[in-house]
């Protein structure tokens, strides 16, 4: 990040970020924080969705928490998201979406610890 | 003098992102936050404004719907994690259309667009009747009197709570002239206004009471373009 020399993990898009808080570490900090207060909620409502078996519900809820990884760097994420939400209108039941899910949630138990350890690193 | 913002979005990250760009942005002033259109729409019907940051696919009233509920639109600057909508914010003469997540200077792009534009409030100019040559003469009908139009022949038929309109002419040609969001084609032989739809049901639709058959392709678009809760 400019200006104060800060580097964001290398396993986030720091290219993305850095155009993004543009050396603000202030915001990035909030924003980092806000995410690791709501990501818990919101996989759970995303889960019971799924679990529900209602593919228009679970998409619009994959949807909502698309662009919010990008906002920590996790860009990739929110490509998975969007082909997720993109296969909900091409499936005829929910469950042929399992193994795709299942591997985009398990990469967001992953990063999990790689953002809670940027955001002590922006706050010093 | 400083330009009065409201922001209508459900994601709160997305809703903080912008209100702290406006912050930023010595232009604007944001006088609203809300996180639904239901929530938003006493204030703008209440309070004049002169740029709505407006989500698009919402919980409850999508934002194509909450600008249809208000008789004076602000500049419009759509903000939406998907592009599918393109189409309808260029019938809705949006502004700018931003995709989430945008950087700063991608927003501040979208406040040149506005400021630049001529006038920061106007009357909604999307007409609400269109005239149909039936019986001899011309009628004018309100779009939302409108339930579905049926493709019979080389005639299409307008239907209406209260009457039915036959008139020469085909649906592609209808689907063409019906510059309106709430409308859309489900089957190759029918039109139907979203706003009317009471249920819908594998490939089929019911609008009081007539089943309307949807086709296989359209099927997703469909439940795309309704408000599901």
């Amino acid at each position: 990040m400019n200006g104060n020399d800060f580097a964001f993990d290398s396993r986030l898009d720091t290219a993305f970020l850095d155009l993004l808080y543009e050396g603000d570490r202030e915001h990035a900090a909030r924003v980092f924080d806000q995410f690791l207060k709501g990501i818990h909620m919101q996989i759970k409502e995303v889960d019971d969705e799924f679990a529900s078996g209602n593919t228009e519900l679970f998409r619009r809820k994959v949807h909502m928490i698309k662009p919010i990884f990008s906002f920590v760097g996790l860009t990739g994420l929110t490509g998975k998201a969007e082909i997720i939400e993109k296969k909900c209108n091409q499936v005829s039941m929910i469950t042929d979406m399992t193994d795709l899910y299942k591997d985009f949630r398990s990469n967001i138990v992953e990063y999990i610890p790689i953002i809670e350890t940027e955001l002590l690193k922006l706050k010093v | 003098m400083k330009l009065r913002v409201v922001i209508v979005d459900d994601e709160p990250m997305a809703r903080n992102f912008l209100e702290h760009y406006c912050e930023k942005c010595d232009k604007l002033q944001v006088t609203g936050s809300f996180p639904s259109a239901e929530t938003a729409l006493d204030y703008l019907k209440n309070n004049e404004i002169d740029i709505l940051f407006l989500d698009v696919e919402m919980p409850g009233n999508s934002g194509f719907q909450l600008m249809d509920q208000l008789m004076y639109l602000p500049q419009i600057v759509l903000t939406s994690a998907k592009t599918d909508y393109a189409f309808e914010a260029f019938q809705y003469n949006v502004a700018d259309y931003l995709k989430k997540p945008f950087t700063y200077n991608r927003f501040l792009e979208a406040v040149g667009k506005v400021t630049d534009a001529p006038a920061s409030r106007k009357v909604t100019n999307k007409q609400e009747d269109i005239f149909i040559k039936s019986e001899g003469k011309f009628t004018r009908i309100n779009y939302h009197d409108i339930l579905y139009i049926e493709s019979i022949g080389d005639y299409v038929k307008y239907f209406t709570l209260l009457k039915n309109y036959v008139s020469h002419g085909t649906l592609k040609a209808v689907e063409e002239k019906l510059n309106h969001g709430h409308f859309m084609k489900v089957h190759r032989s029918y039109i139907v206004n979203l706003r009317k739809i009471k249920d819908i049901q594998d490939y089929s639709l019911v609008i009081e009471g007539k089943v309307i058959p949807i086709s296989k392709v359209l099927k997703s678009e469909v439940l795309q373009r309704i408000n599901i809760v």
